[in-house]
């Protein structure tokens, strides 16, 4: 009997350790299709425009001396101006921060009204905000534009800090009430038991109080969440500042928009560029996903249907 | 006597007087923390009413007008004028609107499978935890918070259309994979649009398919096991049952997402062939931004319009479908309950 139990157990062991391997190399193929575009990028900014002419077959140059790093080294400066590109970078940098900001603050504030302050017309604010989930954002975008250019036009901010102000304005707010946010966060307080808070209230907490000592550190990982979710979203949406910025000023432009310029044309002379631009583009969203791809990953397990 | 029950009286009208004064403290207190409530959620609903609630009105408003936001002088009601005009087809501009959604559907009929099948054997052979399943899992999700113009970068140079193409130097061809003849060479513009969407949108379901798979309880298998069943039998008879619903969530989330097919387009297609394959999203965006269309935003808003009720469409089955999820899900846990039961009784018989 005992003897049986110990075959049947090696037996499944072995199998287990067949699966590992087979599963190993589908992950080994799966990663050179998902990561062999990051090394392509990388490697073509590093080739010499001769290199790259001559041997497009290659990943990196062909030989030492066809590496080159100028493309790098000249970012700031091209063609003895600034580069548009690190303004770019700066706008994107200040309009994605300005956005996480703006959105974590006001799904905190409506998250701990709703879940530890009695107030009227909650439920109905709360069914609202359910139902309005299932309206589609595509029937807003033409209005929200036609709104933004009639503004535009009848208080004449065409050029100048204004115009730039009004413009980001339009870029950074309307995203900041996702309603998914909002129920991810107000679950979250939901979570905290009641007694907690009720006992620190006996005890003469005030709101502030409640929401900093106890709140606050509880609801860490959450933030941390939509903060990452909420800057990706920001940091590489393209279909709204492109209506925007549509005409504008290249200087005013988000990076992921400025780098629209790269694509769409099969000029080779400019490769090397466009991918040197794509790894300076790409720098902030790595440093982020390094730091935080745990967290991230396990947040989408556990949150689900994220997009 | 009659001093006790004056006293008594004095104490209760006291009581009543008491507990009078302390429901009134409590409703003042009540009626400030509800206006406290209320101004904690007054700055959300200010910006929501402005820029989530407004537009859509306005926008069914701006459907019955013809309305120019560079000309107010020129706004005025036309009635049902925007409708008909979208149904007449000798217009080009309705025609095109109407075939913007061939595209979609090609894209939303192929990539959607895609977008399920992929992630789904992804996580599936990631389950099995083969070594460094933590490097792989990272990889495959990063390319989903790259943003797309760097994808269409990427991808755009791989398939460049000359010999300077990384993927014709290979293949020793010329091929125009996205610099081809309209209609003509579409299909290859699709090709390379697949993959790179592929590419780009993976990681997300591969994720939450992942995390379905593992929360399939080990007790099943292991039952699955105790009956006979060999691995596709595991995978038939527990693994798909299980996460159903992950998966129909999923489906339907990717198949309203792909509805608005917009960036891949744009970023991987030729400045030459700027028109064609559009999708109804990149139609609204198009006489959007175009300076010189601003007099049919009117027009514009009521397609918008048609092409959220498509959408909503999907969304509604997708309601529909989620409602019956969380049966199905219940169902899963009588399932587990049955076979702890079995499994409880079958040791116990071994035992005996």
């Amino acid at each position: 009997m005992v003897k049986k139990q110990k075959r049947v157990l090696s037996k499944s062991e072995r199998e287990r350790r067949k699966n590992k391997i087979v599963a190993f190399c589908v992950m080994a193929v799966a990663a050179v299709f998902f990561g062999f575009p990051f090394l392509y990028m990388l490697g073509s900014s590093v080739k010499s425009d001769l290199d790259l002419q001559l041997h497009p077959e290659l990943i990196f140059p062909s030989s030492f001396g066809e590496w080159t790093f100028e493309r790098y080294t000249g970012f700031f400066m091209y063609a003895g101006k600034i580069a548009t590109l690190p303004i770019a970078f700066l706008n994107s940098l200040w309009s994605t921060a300005a956005n996480v900001l703006l959105t974590v603050a006001l799904d905190l504030l409506v998250a701990y009204a709703v879940i530890f302050v009695r107030f009227k017309f909650k439920k109905v604010f709360m069914k609202f905000l359910y139902l309005w989930m299932a309206i589609p954002g595509v029937i807003a975008t033409a209005p929200m534009f036609a709104m933004y250019a009639t503004i535009k036009n009848a208080l004449g901010l065409h050029e100048g800090v204004g115009a730039y102000l009004y413009i980001y304005l339009w870029l950074i707010v309307p995203g900041s009430t996702g309603i998914f946010n909002v129920l991810l966060m107000r679950n979250m307080f939901a979570s905290i038991p009641m007694e907690i808070v009720e006992s620190a209230r006996s005890d003469g907490a005030s709101n502030m109080q409640i929401f900093r000592r106890i709140v606050l550190p509880l609801a860490r990982s959450t933030i941390l969440l939509i903060v990452l979710f909420t800057f990706n979203g920001s940091w590489n949406s393209l279909a709204w500042p492109l209506l925007v910025l549509s005409g504008e000023s290249k200087t005013w432009e988000t990076l992921t928009l400025a780098l629209t310029g790269y694509t769409g044309s099969s000029n080779w002379g400019q490769v090397g560029y466009s991918m040197a631009s794509s790894v300076f583009a790409l720098i902030p969203t790595l440093i982020v996903f390094l730091f935080t791809q745990s967290k991230m990953i396990d947040g989408l397990s556990s949150t689900g249907v994220k997009k | 006597m009659a001093s006790n029950s004056i006293l008594e009286e004095y104490v209760e009208a006291s009581e009543e007087a008491e507990i009078a004064e302390k429901k009134k403290a409590q409703k003042k207190s009540r009626r400030r923390e509800s206006a406290f409530g209320m101004a904690l959620i007054a700055p959300y609903i200010l910006i929501f009413v402005v820029f989530s609630l407004v537009p859509p009105v306005l926008g069914i408003a701006f459907s019955f007008m013809s309305y120019n936001p560079y000309n107010t002088a020129d706004i005025r009601f036309v009635g049902f004028q925007n409708y008909i005009n979208i149904f007449n087809f000798d217009l080009p501009i309705s025609k095109s609107f109407w075939s913007s959604f061939g595209t979609m559907f090609i894209y939303v009929a192929i990539g959607t499978p895609l977008a399920v099948i992929i992630p789904f054997f992804l996580a599936y052979f990631i389950n099995m935890e083969p070594p460094g399943y933590k490097f792989f899992r990272a990889l495959i999700y990063f390319p989903n918070v790259v943003s797309i113009t760097i994808m269409g970068i990427i991808f755009g140079n791989m398939f460049a259309g000359d010999s300077s193409g990384l993927i014709n130097s290979w293949l020793g061809t010329e091929i125009h994979w996205l610099s081809g003849e309209p209609w003509k060479d579409d299909i290859l513009r699709w090709v390379v649009i697949f993959i790179a969407t592929e590419w780009w949108c993976t990681g997300t379901n591969f994720i939450i398919f992942a995390a379905a798979f593992r929360d399939v309880p080990k007790s099943l298998y292991e039952a699955c096991e105790m009956d006979g069943g060999g691995k596709w039998k595991k995978i038939l008879h527990v693994t798909i049952p299980n996460i159903k619903s992950t998966v129909t969530v999923c489906l339907f989330n990717i198949l309203i997402g792909y509805l608005g097919l917009y960036g891949q387009v744009i970023v991987l297609n030729d400045f030459t062939n700027a028109n064609i394959m559009v999708s109804p999203t990149m139609f609204i965006q198009h006489y959007l931004s175009d300076f010189s269309y601003a007099r049919i935003t009117g027009y514009v808003c009521a397609c918008a319009l048609m092409f959220g009720i498509v959408v909503m469409f999907f969304s509604t089955i997708q309601r529909k479908a989620m409602g019956e999820h969380r049966t199905r899900s219940k169902r899963t846990e009588d399932c587990i309950a049955y076979f702890a039961d079995r499994d409880r009784f079958t040791t116990e018989a071994s035992n005996g």
